[in-house]
């Protein structure tokens, strides 16, 4: 039997509203309904459109840029720019 | 009491609180131009580029050289999101105002369109948990329409015959299942995953161990870390000028980006 999974429960998780015992309970039911991916498109959804709010109130996030700069020390840009140009989707290849 | 009513839109988003949140719901149930430009673009945009790329499994194209995966989704959404689509019965009473006062579906096509009622908006009432906790507007649109293009796209590959187990699947997802969403963190080698957990927590800044040790390992309280995380904020509002709630956030968002640092050194180590 499917587990009835309520929008409001959803949006509790998404917030920080729901203590761990509830976030098992959650995470149980949708995982008894195959569901438990639909969780974390929801999380990953979520935290795409805080990136605004999050540089305004803690700053700009330097992680891909960082990592970035170690990238372009370490590689041969002749070679990055021919497979990049070579791409129509690089994130997706 | 401040009347919400009277205020323009970038007063209500720089809110970023419920009250101003139930304005803009108020204004785009109102079909207000201004509250819908900003509703339809830069308000659901992020989330609609996730789905075009993640759920939907798009090509996406470019807009201003930017690759993006929300105009082929647009419609849909506009579709799910404004319903249902009305005429519109105050039209005489408009052109009635307007002393003109004329049937328009009878000699005007353009002023005949149906126009969107914004039910699921309507719905928005600024709560959950039984009306006891806030519940912002974008969580809300976010939750509802993932679910919807999650169920639009299972209906779509089950008519094309694709396996319905792989077709939701990401990297980024499964390595959130694997480690339960880092809801809680076991680092000792109990845990399965425990090797690439060590490895991507040992490459984590100071901050972003910090902060997930406190919350998650430790369960403590935002209110309770503030002072001492504060540090690593960088931006120009004074510490003093932080309200409660913006304290809270600030906390919130630290552990979310923390996981989200979590997340890709994993990512990184398994495409290795």
């Amino acid at each position: 039997m499917k587990h009835l999974i309520r929008d409001l429960e959803l949006i509790a998780y998404l917030e920080g509203e729901l203590n761990k015992e509830e976030i098992r309970i959650l995470k149980r039911k949708l995982e008894e309904n195959g569901e438990l991916n639909m969780l974390y498109h929801l999380q990953l959804s979520y935290d795409e459109g805080l990136e605004e709010y999050a540089n305004e109130l803690i700053g700009e996030d330097d992680f891909n840029t960082e990592s970035v700069k170690t990238i372009a020390i370490n590689h041969n840009f002749d070679s990055e720019y021919i497979i990049a140009a070579n791409k129509k989707n690089p994130k997706k290849e | 009491m401040i009347d919400l009513t009277k205020k323009d839109l970038n007063y209500l988003k720089n809110l970023q609180s419920v009250e101003g949140d139930l304005e803009i719901a108020r204004r785009v149930v109102c079909n207000d131009k201004i509250a819908i430009h900003y509703f339809l673009g830069s308000f659901s945009i992020p989330f609609l580029n996730y789905i075009g790329r993640e759920i939907m499994k798009l090509e996406g194209c470019y807009v201003n050289g930017i690759l993006c995966y929300y105009p082929d989704i647009s419609a849909d959404y506009y579709t799910f999101i404004g319903a249902e689509f009305i005429k519109p019965i105050d039209k005489f009473v408009y052109k009635y105002f307007e002393k003109s006062y004329v049937n328009l579906s009878m000699n005007n096509s353009t002023e005949d369109e149906y126009i969107p009622t914004w039910y699921k908006v309507a719905l928005y009432k600024g709560v959950k948990n039984k009306g006891v906790k806030e519940a912002r507007l974008y969580t809300y649109i976010n939750t509802i329409t993932v679910r919807h293009f999650i169920n639009l796209k299972k209906k779509l590959d089950k008519k094309n015959e694709k396996n319905i187990d792989d077709m939701l699947e990401s990297e980024s997802v499964s390595i959130l299942i694997d480690h339960n969403g880092f809801d809680e963190l076991i680092l000792s080698e109990e845990n399965p995953k425990y090797e690439e957990l060590r490895e991507a927590w040992d490459s984590l800044k100071e901050r972003d161990r910090l902060i997930l040790k406190y919350l998650v390992i430790e369960n403590r309280k935002p209110l309770e870390i503030f002072d001492e995380m504060i540090q690593y904020v960088r931006t120009n509002i004074p510490i003093e000028q932080y309200t409660r709630k913006q304290k809270q956030d600030v906390i919130s968002l630290m552990k979310s980006q923390a996981k989200r640092h979590l997340r890709e050194l994993i990512l990184r180590r398994r495409v290795k």
